[in-house]
């Protein structure tokens, strides 16, 4: 069996429990809808043609809001990885704003940057960029300095060394906190679109709420983990092609089906 | 051990005959006949045992209604024809306020009526019942709701208020007291309240769960006792009152909150009809807030009302 298969799989299993935990009414439908209720109202929205403006609208927003925290955290993370004193100076500063939750931003997000699309933008890119700041110092800190030296004596200047040396060293963690950095974007979503928005999966959630209907906060609930698990496979795609190099040299292969000493 | 037995037996049966009643509610000026209740120790009175929790949304006192962690609620209207569209076994047993929102707009706007808002953003909180008035005022001027304005969506009514100051909306569907604060303190105009459409439409109503009225009809007719005579209170005691809203409403000066209890603003009442219900609930439906209208019988239950009336 494949690894896609495997997994569906087990949501399959999940899904049936789900439906037959709310069907045989151990848990009232009011508070747990079957999941066939929750597809039903995906069709319904999805042939009115509403599901497509809330899902591009918040994709719009949340891809953004990563690629600025990407822009913003991936040089700034490699300086201050490599740069400790730089580091001292910004350590108290990102430590003082890292455990804000999104939604504390909103007022100051509003009055900096209006409402609408370009705070909740923001909000995306300031529940991200923290995480992936200090994921990818550390992982730049953390590079073996033979490595560098190794290619300083071969002949490669500084700027040699960090694009060649350092920056492939850290590729494979630069990845992991794409990938955290990215589950986090989708997870400041719904409080990005609380900022006066029209649309998204968040002001549809929070809609839904507002009117209790249970089964469009699942749907969206799907919808958000369906998109940031498609996005997810994109990344691990690019991941797989850019650190080809790593294959034959990881733990992993020692264990599992790859256990060839 | 066995003093302990006893204890523990005397706090169950005092559990069992007086069971706490939770009542949800919000920081509004027309939920005043509750701290009032609160405050003077009325439900003992009458023998109950009942906690009034602060909640800070509407949705959040249907979820824990949907849950049984409440036994009543009180939240605008709307909110309650909502939940029971959707199911939520819960009805309207009395009123508690009417009124009391309205348009705000800049002093320096050059807004001066409803139909300049014409191509304008105004803000509101989506399904609420600021924006089914807002909506409602907008058709009335012969504007078409969301092709003449653009609607901003906040969650939070003190979200609002920056936007307006900023300019970043040209006006805001509020509610009291910040209309009558943002017009006593100069920096607002209130372009108009809703009573102009609506004559006193309703607003925050009073809910019971129905598992609720179904066994313990006895105490939920004492506390509808209780909320007409708090009503009596807030509506004979203003200046009282408006000190009483200001404990529990933070940051409120009592001198705003007492102008904005003034008659031509909101009023405190706890009569309702079928007929308002059904309008309130046709309003919703026409603006896709609701699918279907409920049978006024699955909204509204006014026995407990008429036979206090009768006495």
């Amino acid at each position: 069996m494949n690894r896609t298969l495997k997994g569906l799989l087990l949501v399959l299993v999940f899904l049936g429990v789900w439906e037959f935990i709310s069907r045989s009414k151990l848990i009232d439908t009011l508070l747990l809808p079957p999941p066939s209720s929750v597809l039903f109202r995906g069709w319904v929205l999805f042939s009115k043609g509403e599901l497509w403006g809330h899902i591009g609208a918040s994709l719009w927003r949340v891809l953004l809001g990563f690629v600025l925290a990407i822009v913003f955290s991936l040089p700034l993370g490699v300086i201050l990885g490599l740069y400790p004193k730089v580091a001292e100076y910004f350590d108290p500063l990102l430590q003082l704003f890292r455990p804000l939750a999104p939604p504390a931003w909103i007022p100051l997000a509003i009055l900096w940057f209006g409402i609408g699309d370009r705070a909740a933008i923001f909000i995306i890119f300031i529940g991200t960029v923290f995480s992936m700041l200090l994921g990818i110092m550390g992982a730049t800190k953390r590079v073996n300095k033979d490595l560098v030296k190794v290619g300083l004596t071969l002949g490669a200047d500084w700027r040699k060394a960090v694009f060649y040396i350092v920056l492939p060293s850290i590729a494979p963690f630069v990845f992991t906190y794409l990938r955290i950095g990215l589950a986090l974007s989708w997870m400041c979503v719904v409080a990005s679109e609380m900022v006066a928005v029209e649309r998204g999966i968040g002001f549809m959630m929070i809609e839904a709420r507002n009117l209790f209907r249970t089964e469009d906060v699942l749907l969206g609930m799907g919808v958000v983990g369906g998109l940031g698990y498609g996005i997810d496979l994109m990344i691990r795609q690019i991941e797989h092609k850019v650190l080809r190099w790593t294959k034959g040299l990881m733990a992993h292969e020692l264990f599992g089906d790859h256990r060839t000493l | 051990m066995r003093k302990m037995l006893v204890l523990f037996l005397v706090v169950g049966w005092v559990n069992l005959v007086f069971p706490q009643i939770l009542i949800g509610v919000r920081t509004a000026t027309d939920h005043s006949p509750f701290y009032v209740a609160d405050k003077y120790g009325l439900y003992e009175k009458e023998g109950l045992k009942v906690e009034v929790r602060l909640v800070p949304s509407n949705t959040e006192i249907v979820e824990a209604l949907k849950r049984r962690d409440f036994q009543m609620g009180v939240f605008p209207i709307p909110t309650a024809i909502a939940a029971i569209s959707q199911g939520v076994p819960i009805k309207i047993v009395a009123m508690t306020g009417r009124g009391g929102d309205g348009i705000l707009v800049l002093n320096e706007s050059g807004i001066k009526t409803v139909k300049d808002l014409k191509d304008k953003r105004i803000a509101t909180i989506r399904a609420s019942i600021l924006d089914i008035m807002l909506r409602y005022a907008l058709e009335k001027e012969g504007l078409v709701p969301e092709r003449d304005v653009k609607f901003l969506y906040f969650m939070k009514l003190g979200d609002m208020i920056g936007p307006l100051k900023t300019k970043q909306v040209e006006a805001s569907s509020h509610t009291e007291p910040f209309l009558t604060e943002a017009e006593l303190s100069g920096w607002g105009r209130i372009l108009v309240y809703y009573d102009n459409y609506w004559k006193d439409h309703p607003c925050c109503v009073v809910v019971a769960h129905q598992d609720f009225i179904n066994s313990q009809p006895q105490n939920l007719k004492k506390i509808l006792k209780v909320h007409l005579e708090s009503i009596r209170y807030v509506n004979k005691n203003k200046e009282d009152t408006a000190r009483i809203i200001c404990e529990y409403m933070k940051g409120f000066d009592p001198r705003i909150v007492l102008e904005s209890l003034s008659p031509r603003r909101m009023k405190v009442d706890y009569q309702i009809t079928p007929e308002e219900v059904l309008k309130m609930a046709e309003l919703m439906k026409r603006y896709g807030m609701i699918e279907e209208i409920p049978p006024v019988e699955k909204m509204l239950d006014l026995s407990f009302l008429k036979e206090l009336a009768q006495r």
